[in-house]
């Protein structure tokens, strides 16, 4: 009886163990090997002594505070950008109108397609010698293709804001439209008969409601953003660029002896991901629960 | 008809089979000329590679080198040897250095890659962590065709050579310009070239460091500031850095203002080349002098593009393969690099109309038909004839050097 009543209470971290292991494996154990690194012991260079030096170095560093800058700044854009839309989209199409099935389907085409392909896209149809240039050139708006805007490899990182957009809207308005339509209009008339007005009825009903869906999701955008290189190293400007990019580059250099900073770089990343995240939440149940 | 059909394809298999024996027989001639870790002979290695893969991790950012990888190597070591070319492109060696050295530090003995087309910097790297398998390089049966008394064979940016690494291509340094934009006179000087972009804004500019490319470009601005190449050949010396690098970084950022997009970034490699195919800008650089006239007659650049080099010389070096520690199949990796020293592939690699590269071996040690053979190539008249490349050589500084230059650029024009 005893025995089984245990069992009973093992069942459920039994039955994560796989998941969890895998993430405590996969993950934990990189970032460890990436703060020994980080702290010099780096036995491929003979490096074996402990110390704070890399970091020290890193935070003394001007460029690593401006590449900060960007990285916070695009992240925060983006993730505002996008829930904003992703709302005004879902408010859109909750209701069902001619075609409306159609139009959703399209608003959740780019879900699957991977960022590097949706980056691709953006560079052809963008850039000074894309489709768009083209196509102004050929109706005469422009006079020569070079005089088609700069929005890639542009210093306010157009482009790579377009490219998360596209990606993120979908997202998270699935999310929101799937609360939406589970939400129904009871509350809404209930509210009516009340005296709200239709931004009454928005923001001390609706929003209340799906801002939960909109927290979860919007924080996995910005922590995706916040560390995600990828699209910053294919669209941006070489100087200045984010943090998840410089440590790659640092990374990246045949000189072994840079490793460790690029490490030391990637940790302090994670830290500042992992604090902001949790000061978002913060932040976010306080705007909900007032 | 079916029989005939059937008689003719037995005739094949037959001839197939016989041809594979000759082919064979001539292969097992070839001997070892010195010792190579874990094999005795020549014949012990090909039948070690018999019906293996061969990972060969290359930069992939050219379409043309990958699908002319695939076709010239691949398709032909299949062929003769039973190998299956497995080509893994990276975007920059570097990461293939990464995955050996974790590898290593994972205590992986048998590790993923067999073949890597190295730079100097990185063979370096590698080296220097004694993570590479060898000396064979100078033991394979093909290894008779290089002058290994050549200094820039011995030597990759000034490391030794030191049977760890094998040549298969040659390559120097060309300027290319679109005439419809430049006009037929290209600035031969970096004075020139200056002038020419202040007066012309917005069409020239160079890859950013740490492209390969941006870098030898930066190079050759070390040896226009100290009048030659001499000062940098030795070891790393940081007063001889610290007298050139200024005037180098306010050549580059007096030049900034003038470049595409005004200096506000620099583009990618392959970003450049699509940039030059669009006359978006009128120059670009590559470390292959025939890359030009492949990229017209493949329909990429405009008729009108023509290469230069400086008045005062470009830098030439070579394209080695080199093996790691714990390549899974060192043996057909070393079949693969044999063959790229084979009289067949150097012929496909020289010919304009294919590869149209140069070559790291002089024509002289192979047969008379491959002297007629590349005597009687029609040269494109966007690729430099020889004679005037071969005048205008310049060696590579040792990758110390280099290490230094690209953490300068980075720091004092990049970031300025």
């Amino acid at each position: 009886m005893r025995w089984l009543t245990l069992m009973e209470k093992l069942r459920s971290p039994l039955m994560v163990l796989p998941a969890v292991g895998v993430i405590v494996i996969l993950f934990f154990g990189g970032l460890l090997v990436g703060l020994q690194q980080s702290l010099g012991y780096f036995p491929a260079i003979d490096s074996y002594e402990v110390t704070l030096r890399y970091y020290q170095d890193v935070l003394s560093d001007p460029i690593f505070f401006e590449s900060l800058w960007q990285t916070f700044r695009l992240a925060l854009l983006s993730t505002v950008m996008s829930s904003v839309l992703a709302i005004a989209l879902a408010l859109v199409l909750r209701d069902t109108f001619k075609g409306s099935r159609f139009f959703t389907f399209m608003f959740q085409l780019s879900i699957p397609i991977p960022h590097l392909v949706a980056a691709a896209g953006i560079v052809l149809l963008v850039t000074q010698s894309g489709l768009l240039a083209r196509g102004a050139y050929a109706l005469g708006l422009i006079a020569a293709p070079r005089d088609f805007p700069v929005l890639v490899f542009d210093r306010a990182g157009i482009a790579i804001q377009l490219t998360y957009l596209w990606k993120e809207v979908p997202f998270i308005g699935v999310v929101v439209l799937a609360v939406l339509q589970g939400i129904g209009p009871q509350y809404e008339e209930i509210a009516r008969t009340l005296g709200a007005n239709a931004w009454q009825r928005f923001r001390y009903v609706l929003l209340p409601l799906i801002m939960p869906g909109v927290l979860s999701t919007s924080i996995i955008v910005f922590a995706y953003v916040f560390s995600s290189y990828e699209i910053p190293l294919l669209l941006g400007v070489r100087f200045p660029t984010t943090l998840p990019v410089l440590a790659f580059q640092n990374y990246q250099d045949p000189d072994l002896a840079q490793r460790p900073q690029a490490m030391a770089m990637s940790i302090i990343l994670t830290v500042i991901a992992i604090v902001l995240l949790i000061a978002y939440k913060r932040l976010a149940k306080y705007t909900v629960s007032r | 008809m079916f029989g005939v059909k059937r008689t003719f394809f037995i005739l094949l298999v037959i001839m197939m089979t016989v041809l594979g024996a000759v082919a064979a027989q001539d292969a097992s001639e070839d001997e070892l000329l010195g010792a190579v870790p874990g094999y005795e002979t020549w014949a012990d290695v090909l039948a070690a590679a018999q019906g293996t893969t061969v990972n060969w991790h290359m930069w992939g950012g050219s379409d043309k080198i990958n699908t002319d990888v695939d076709r010239d190597i691949g398709a032909r070591v299949l062929e003769l040897y039973g190998i299956t070319l497995n080509r893994v492109p990276v975007v920059d060696t570097a990461d293939v250095v990464n995955k050996i050295l974790d590898e290593s530090a994972a205590g992986d003995t048998t590790g993923t890659v067999d073949l890597i087309w190295i730079n100097g910097e990185n063979f370096r790297t590698l080296a220097q962590a004694e993570l590479l398998y060898g000396p064979w390089s100078e033991s394979i049966p093909n290894a008779q065709f290089v002058n290994w008394e050549d200094p820039a064979l011995a030597y990759d940016f000034g490391f030794p050579v030191n049977g760890y690494e094998s040549p298969w291509g040659h390559a120097q340094f060309v300027i290319e310009y679109n005439t419809a934009l430049v006009g037929e006179e290209p600035p031969r000087t970096f004075e020139a070239l200056a002038e020419w972009a202040a007066a012309n804004p917005g069409l020239f500019t160079y890859p950013a460091i740490p492209d390969f490319v941006g870098s030898v470009f930066v190079r050759h601005l070390f040896y226009w500031a100290a009048g030659g190449p001499e000062p940098f050949l030795g070891d790393f010396d940081q007063a001889v850095f610290d007298q050139y690098a200024p005037m180098v970084w306010e050549y580059l950022n007096a030049l900034e203002p003038n470049l595409w997009r005004a200096g506000e970034t620099y583009p990618e490699a392959s970003v450049l080349t699509d940039l030059l195919a669009n006359q978006e800008v009128a120059f670009n650089m590559d470390y292959n002098p025939g890359r030009a006239a492949s990229n017209i007659l493949e329909g990429i650049y405009p008729e009108t593009v023509r290469t230069f080099v400086f008045d005062t010389g470009t830098i030439s070096n070579n394209n080695f393969v080199t093996i790691p520690f714990n390549a899974p199949n060192a043996a057909g990796a070393m079949v693969v690099a044999n063959f790229m020293l084979s009289e067949e592939y150097q012929l496909n690699l020289t010919d304009p109309t294919n590869w149209g590269w140069l070559s790291p071996i002089s024509p002289a040690v192979y047969s008379q038909e491959f002297q007629d053979a590349v005597a009687a190539f029609e040269r494109h008249p966007a690729t430099l004839a020889s004679e005037e490349l071969a005048a205008h050589t310049l060696p590579e500084p040792p990758s110390t050097w280099v290490t230094a230059m690209e953490q300068g650029w980075i720091e004092n024009v990049l970031q300025k």
